[in-house]
């Protein structure tokens, strides 16, 4: 493990995805708000503003929000992002992007790049991987905690995993600001 | 059980008061895990979970239809079959999940093949906490034909009716997206630890 980071430094994480009962991250780097809108196929004038959003309406919906490295959505009971076909849009002009799925029957990492999923695991099942190049982060992985066997803590260890590889550090201010907030197309969780 | 709601408002002469009268006991909770800091919800009402995906191609309904309709168990399936009970504790479910998907090996057939364990992990009929092993269980893959709108299941050699528990080949997609339905419901019925609930598979 990188010495600079604590064993229990996303514990607030865990706490998060275990108070919501499930969330889906979905990162593009460099890509704004807008862009990543864009790849999942959604218009960017349905697009509101949080306060616009009515918290009691049980449609889904996704955050998303941006800074200079990254454009992100949040989504709860949806993965749309960890779909191959929003991860190839994502990259297809030559973006990279990546999913963190973590549901209540099963929780995953996918990373896309040129318009396909590169490499991807189970978080809970680690042997079981997927993408063209399914071995690429095994060091990341293992610095991560996500290959050790016994019980353990599977959303800590996914946000230590993208400091690892990917030097995106998850925050509390990230998952919980969002710039726009859309309901999701289909209105319905399949 | 009786409920008195009073509102007011700038500028009114009289308070309203509105009393709801609960024939069945209202039992509310601070418990986390559950998509919202408190809530309530009729305790003696067993709600049912229903999958839906069923004839637009969801592998990991499919199979939980196919695995509650072929089993003795009929795990969830009412009224054949006991309902399930919530696990609300993630590292036990993680752990459920991890020992009933050891070994598991992805089947090239299946786009992005992800281990489908059912009864879910975070159940209390998960096969681990049943005692199970990968190798007791039913293991099957759903194959959905777009065209006629018809699955056919095919059970990996040893399956057995008397399998208490089954691991499916779904898409990794499919997987999240019941998932996702099965975290919806606990939020929307505040279902809580031990909690029992029934489980259908629709449309």
């Amino acid at each position: 493990m990188d010495s600079r980071e604590a064993p229990d430094s996303f514990a607030w994480f865990t706490a998060w995805v275990s108070r919501r009962l499930g969330a889906c991250l979905t990162f593009g780097r460099g890509l704004s708000w807008q862009e990543m809108l864009d790849g999942f196929g959604i218009a960017r004038g349905d697009a509101l503003l949080p306060e616009a959003v009515d918290p009691t309406a049980h449609a889904p919906r996704m955050g998303v929000a941006d800074n200079p490295e990254w454009g992100w959505t949040i989504e709860q009971f949806t993965a749309k992002g960890s779909t191959a076909e929003t991860l190839s849009r994502l990259t297809a002009r030559g973006h990279e992007a990546l999913s963190l799925a973590h549901t209540q029957t099963v929780s995953s990492f996918l990373y896309a790049a040129d318009g396909s999923i590169v490499t991807g695991f189970d978080l809970t099942v680690p042997s079981i991987r997927y993408g063209s190049d399914p071995h690429r982060f095994d060091n990341e992985m293992a610095r991560a905690g996500l290959v050790a066997e016994g019980a353990r803590d599977i959303p800590a260890a996914s946000a230590r995993f993208l400091r690892s590889a990917f030097r995106l550090d998850l925050s509390p201010e990230m998952v919980e600001t969002v710039a726009r907030v859309v309901y999701l197309p289909d209105g319905r969780h399949d | 059980m009786v409920w008195n709601d009073s509102f007011q408002c700038p500028g009114c002469v009289t308070t309203a008061t509105v009393n709801w009268t609960f024939q069945s006991l209202v039992r509310c909770d601070r418990q986390s895990n559950t998509g919202s800091a408190i809530g309530c919800a009729i305790g003696s009402w067993t709600p049912e979970l229903v999958l839906t995906g069923y004839y637009s191609g969801n592998t990991s309904s499919a199979f939980v239809w196919w695995f509650q309709s072929s089993n003795n168990d009929h795990w969830g399936q009412y009224p054949n079959g006991a309902a399930l009970t919530r696990l609300n504790n993630p590292n036990q479910a993680a752990a459920n999940r991890a020992a009933m998907c050891a070994g598991f090996i992805a089947n090239p057939v299946v786009t992005n093949d992800s281990c489908d364990e059912f009864p879910f992990a975070a159940t209390y009929q998960s096969g681990n906490l049943l005692g199970q092993t990968p190798s007791q269980c039913s293991q099957v893959v759903p194959e959905y034909n777009s065209t006629t709108g018809q699955w056919t299941f095919i059970p990996y050699p040893g399956y057995s009716a008397s399998q208490r528990c089954g691991i499916g080949h779904v898409r990794l997609s499919d997987n999240q997206s019941v998932g996702g339905m099965y975290g919806a419901f606990i939020q929307n019925n505040r279902i809580i630890d031990q909690d029992r609930f029934y489980l259908g598979v629709c449309c």
